[in-house]
């Protein structure tokens, strides 16, 4: 069957990439875009000639309104319809509230949520009503937990599952394979593999592979299936925590934030 | 004689470059960490005969970084034969890393790369009266088979089944070089087992559980130097007869897997299309 390119937002960082690479290992051409400095070139040409796909790529800075507009007249320029969206730009910085810079946190918001909506609304726009369309978005498994230290990143990513939950209500006569991906950290950088480690046999069981974050993702969306927790363990312990009230979670999550703060001697 | 080493800052890749320079080969070694670079070409010139040696800065994990690394050694060539290349850089990842290129990473280190630069290399290797390109795979390999529907375990990936995997390619992918290469009697391909050495590549980029294992096999392993006692040999002379797996200078017997000629056909054909590098011209006179 003919497809439609798909969009990859992101798609030079680790998930990024290996969702590239799955996409691209069934078939599908891709439009790629990154921040300006990101190596998509190099990503490019190595998908093209490994799985013979045509590949566009985009630098754009998702968080200015004007980058993105200007971003869409280039996808449209080439391509007068998407095949799908796969939702993985977003962002997080270290430090509680009170020690992140505003600016900080207004990037949070404007990347992981307001880009993400824009770019699913124009992307919408440009979908083929007569065939299938694919919307995969990454939010994080820390959507389900109100996160101190983590605030803004874990209620960025509650808003967007909660958001695509609702649209997939609003628009379930479409023909849209709608599904969010939930995942824990995953070893794809130095420093996510070195905070997995530090986290010893947990951090150890409880982790799933870009890999294969990919390609079950793409599994679930093709089934319509809507939400994908990645790993066993990690269904398991969200059902386990989804019966205990908000405010003890995030009691509980603070408390063991001090404690490792404590035993590493901040 | 001149040798270019990959991988030649530490273990075996180290052990052999100290012994040929000191044998008087010129070594031009390629390495990823640049101040381990320096001092391993300072060492290198002062153990050759007449102070030559030069090592270069290059992260051999994508084919760009190989590109950039191949055209500085073509400039110190300068039109002069290149008798031998000895693809050692190896690594060992536990965790599922894609690099920049989107290839995983053990496969693109350990197979990919060593594919691009013999390719990139075989120009200058052709103007040598006996050039040899030695691939330093593992005896690892034994009882593995690839996955052909996902080459570099994406889907379901385990740090050691991946390690087996590129180095059941390494001996593959030396059959099928070697078959490229039958009408041109003056290259010859090699795929080594080095042994059980001691080396720090199970440290780098390992989870607590390779880091276990991997400190105790380096209490039983042997020295990098006497890997490359044994490797050495085959830099210099040819051995009749042919055979396509060494150890200590003595032929091995691969595993049934590795001598699959339909399986080094199919691999090769893999590696052109995903570096983009058509190997048609090897077998020609240079």
């Amino acid at each position: 069957m003919f497809e439609n390119p798909l969009l990859i937002t992101g798609a030079a960082g680790g998930l990024g990439r290996a969702l590239s690479v799955e996409a691209a290992k069934r078939g599908w051409s891709l439009v790629l875009t990154d921040r300006p400095g990101t190596q998509l070139e190099d990503l490019a040409k190595a998908l093209e000639r490994s799985y013979g796909i045509r590949v566009q790529t985009l630098f754009c800075d998702l968080t200015d309104t004007k980058a993105r507009a200007l971003m869409f007249q280039k996808v449209q320029a080439l391509n007068p319809h998407l095949g799908g969206l796969v939702n993985v730009a977003g962002v997080d910085f270290e430090g509680t509230f009170e020690e992140l810079q505003p600016q900080e946190v207004q990037t949070i918001i404007r990347l992981n949520i307001e880009a993400t909506l824009d770019v699913t609304m124009r992307t919408l726009a440009l979908r083929d009503k007569e065939k299938r369309f694919l919307l995969i978005t990454i939010s994080s498994l820390a959507a389900f937990y109100p996160m101190p230290v983590k605030a803004t990143y874990a209620a960025s990513k509650r808003f967007l599952l909660d958001f695509f939950r609702a649209l997939k209500a609003e628009m379930r006569h479409e023909n849209i394979h709608m599904t969010v991906v939930c995942p824990a950290g995953m070893p794809t950088t130095p420093g996510a593999i070195k905070g997995i480690e530090l986290q010893g046999f947990w951090g150890q069981v409880t982790t799933v592979e870009s890999g294969t974050v990919a390609a079950e993702a793409f599994d679930y969306a093709l089934k319509g299936k809507f939400l994908y927790i990645p790993g066993r363990i990690n269904q398991a312990l969200q059902a386990l925590s989804s019966l205990v009230p908000p405010s003890s979670l995030a009691a509980y999550v603070a408390w063991r934030w001090r404690k490792n703060k404590r035993s590493a001697g901040i | 004689m001149t040798v270019v080493i990959t991988g030649c800052t530490s273990g075996i890749g180290l052990a052999l470059a100290k012994k040929l320079a000191s044998e008087g080969v010129f070594v031009i070694g390629v390495g990823r960490d640049e101040s381990k670079c320096i001092s391993v070409e300072t060492l290198l010139k002062s153990l050759h005969p007449e102070g030559l040696a030069q090592v270069i800065t290059a992260d051999l994990s994508t084919l760009k970084e190989a590109y950039k690394a191949t055209k500085e050694i073509l400039l110190t060539l300068h039109e002069t034969p290149l008798d031998a290349l000895i693809n050692n850089a190896g690594v060992f990842s536990s965790w599922y890393i894609t690099t920049s290129e989107g290839f995983e990473l053990q496969f693109a280190v350990n197979q990919l790369i060593p594919f691009a630069l013999t390719h990139l290399l075989m120009p200058a290797l052709q103007k040598s009266v006996s050039a040899k390109v030695i691939t330093v795979s593992s005896d690892s390999h034994q009882g593995f088979k690839l996955n052909w529907d996902d080459l570099q375990l994406s889907r379901h990936y385990n740090g050691l089944s991946a390690y087996r995997s590129t180095k059941l390619m390494n001996l593959l992918f030396t059959l099928e070089l070697s078959h490229k290469l039958e009408s041109k009697q003056n290259i010859t391909a090699y795929a080594v087992d080095p042994g059980l050495v001691a080396t720090d590549m199970g440290f780098k980029g390992t989870n607590w559980l390779a880091k276990t294992v991997w400190a105790y096999r380096k209490r039983k392993g042997r020295k990098p130097e006497e890997s490359a006692q044994g490797l050495a040999p085959l830099v210099y002379t040819t051995p009749s007869p042919w055979s396509l797996y060494w150890f200590d200078g003595k032929p091995k017997q691969p595993s049934p897997y590795a001598i699959d000629k339909d399986a080094a056909t199919r691999l090769w054909t893999e590696l052109e299309r995903m570096s983009g590098l058509d190997s048609s011209f090897y077998g020609l006179v240079g």
